[in-house]
């Protein structure tokens, strides 16, 4: 049971009316940084990403390289499970349509994947949920290179599921057969993490 | 105190008040052993992330997460994976 | 590795949230206030020890945040002083708007790390920047309180603020320091020019001060450093450097927040 306190209104938010934004969620118009360690440093001249087929690389690039691939932009509201949601957010990066493309695979190898982080995070999603324009990796927020704090030099973005998944400093997209809990969702976090259905936690 | 920035800017004191919904005994003062390095320190000196989900505690030296807890409204979620001891007793208790 | 004694192991169990009360605001300095609160069933706490206080907006929005005791064990009352961080979410309300009568959620007491008893009877070193004079302030109470064997500990203490108006506890940290037995107080500004007759230093904490306002490292001190975290992990690293047991050295960061 808790109790109100006079006078606390906290952070300026705002509960929008209507379907704009997930249920339990409020708009704000920060862009909190929330990170499960230290922002890692890695010069862009040594920065590769590899895409995986399980034990074997499908494609890897350099900076570079990945400079050199089909750019998408994109305008998209994002979720945290913190409860803050940020609309109308502007990206630039590479869609996973056009990395398994530049790969040289005709589809996707495996119906789930593993994406692996500069500092050891991770984050496990359905490729169903990455495909069709779903998933990028993103390189530019608002115009601008991404800040290292929110993920730069590259991070993943996946805006129609929890921001949690959105994995910040990404490396390394491994195809694998079955779907397996990575950072957050082995310490109790939705597998899943649909902000529609309010998947915050494991058992919602 | 808010855990804000580039790397963390809180220890594990500030992890005190969760610690205690974990173990029974003060956890700020137990040695812990990192995993990936050996050092071993009292949880209190272990570097804090992430209060808003839990606390991800790392080591100051290695950076491994020693200590990794996510807090969710039907329960806490431990993993000591990284960490190879935590000592619970005090050491002047004969 | 710091060795607590037993009788200062603070007690296991759940902690539960409790009702406080604001009885009193002091205003401390134009940032910095004292609330001092009512809290049925406080289970008592020891010096250096912590709070953590949530507050409820009427939409069920919650915000939580950690906050020093500045009380010492045997005050009638728990006091905390808070100093407002600009941009803050829980400080501000604490600082400028908690009047008598408010009520929020606060459990404790929280932390047995850096804590500090006058059962530890080796000399002590106190080093705080900013609001991190907080805890130290209910160490050098409790000492005050402790009669003869508070005043048989050696201690000395460095305080760090931006100008003379952010000193917190000003003047009773000048009348501790000049009664017998008091601690000594060195005092230094990080941002103004020191007044005329000022007998502090005048810039940020650094190895010569250190040297000439601490304990030295042959006195086996216990020593404790508190404050904004650069300036906590500075001074530890100094501390090393000057010979102090790495194992002795007790540092609470307070986060990103300006130099002293």
């Amino acid at each position: 049971m808790t109790t109100t306190t006079r006078g606390f209104s906290g952070r300026r938010r705002v509960r929008p009316e209507g379907n704009r934004v997930p249920p339990g969620q409020f708009v704000t118009d920060d862009f909190p940084v929330l990170s499960a360690g230290p922002t890692p440093r890695t010069p862009l001249e040594k920065w590769t990403l590899a895409l995986q087929d399980g034990g074997s690389l499908a494609g890897r690039w350099t900076w570079e390289e990945f400079q050199s691939l089909r750019q998408t932009e994109i305008t998209v509201d994002i979720h945290c499970v913190t409860k803050w949601s940020k609309l109308g957010t502007k990206w630039q990066g590479v869609t996973i349509d056009h990395l398994i493309e530049a790969a040289g695979l005709d589809e996707p190898p495996a119906p789930y994947l593993m994406a692996y982080c500069d500092g050891g995070y991770t984050t496990n999603l359905p490729v169903e949920d990455l495909i069709d324009g779903k998933g990028m990796v993103a390189t530019h927020y608002d115009g601008e290179p991404l800040a290292p704090e929110h993920g730069g030099p590259a991070r993943l973005l996946v805006p129609h599921l929890y921001f949690w998944k959105s994995a910040k400093w990404v490396r390394r997209l491994r195809f694998i057969e079955h779907d397996e809990p990575g950072f957050w969702e082995s310490l109790g976090y939705h597998i899943y993490g649909d902000p529609w259905r309010e998947q915050r936690y494991a058992g919602d | 105190m808010s855990a804000e920035g580039e790397c963390s800017t809180l220890d594990g004191n500030a992890a005190g008040g969760l610690l205690r919904e974990v173990f029974a005994f003060d956890a700020t003062l137990a040695p812990t052993t990192c995993a990936g390095c050996g050092r071993t320190r009292p949880m209190a000196e272990l570097m804090l992330y992430a209060i808003e989900l839990g606390a991800i505690l790392r080591c100051p030296s290695c950076d491994q997460a020693v200590v990794r807890i996510g807090r969710t409204p039907r329960g806490l979620w431990l993993d000591l994976r990284g960490a190879t001891t935590v000592v619970a007793a005090d050491p002047a208790t004969p | 590795m710091p060795v607590t004694e037993a009788a200062l192991r603070p007690p296991a169990g759940a902690l539960p949230w409790r009702s406080a009360e604001v009885v009193e605001r002091v205003a401390e300095t134009r940032r910095a206030t004292t609330l001092v609160l009512d809290v049925p069933g406080w289970p008592g706490h020891l010096a250096g020890q912590h709070v953590d206080v949530r507050l409820t907006a009427e939409d069920g929005y919650q915000a939580q945040r950690s906050y020093s005791i500045a009380s010492p064990p045997k005050a009638p009352r728990l006091a905390l002083t808070v100093e407002r961080l600009e941009g803050g979410e829980v400080s501000p309300w604490l600082a400028d708007e908690a009047r008598p009568g408010d009520r929020f959620e606060l459990r404790g007491p929280i932390g047995g790390y850096f804590t500090w008893s006058v059962a530890m009877s080796r000399p002590l070193m106190l080093v705080g920047g900013g609001s991190g004079v907080v805890p130290l302030m209910a160490i050098l109470r409790h000492r005050a309180a402790s009669g003869d064997a508070g005043r048989a500990v050696h201690a000395r203490l460095l305080y760090s603020a931006r100008t003379v108006a952010d000193i917190i506890y000003h003047q009773e940290l000048q009348r501790l320091s000049a009664e017998p037995g008091g601690p000594e107080v060195n005092l230094t500004l990080t941002r103004e020019r020191p007044p005329d007759g000022w007998k502090g230093f005048d810039r940020r904490i650094d190895v010569p001060m250190l040297a000439a306002a601490g304990v030295a490292p042959e006195m086996d001190p216990d020593l404790y450093v508190c404050g904004p975290t650069p300036m906590v992990e500075a001074v530890a690293n100094a501390l090393v450097g000057l010979g102090h047991e790495p194992a002795r050295i007790r540092t609470e960061r307070f986060g990103p927040t300006g130099e002293g």
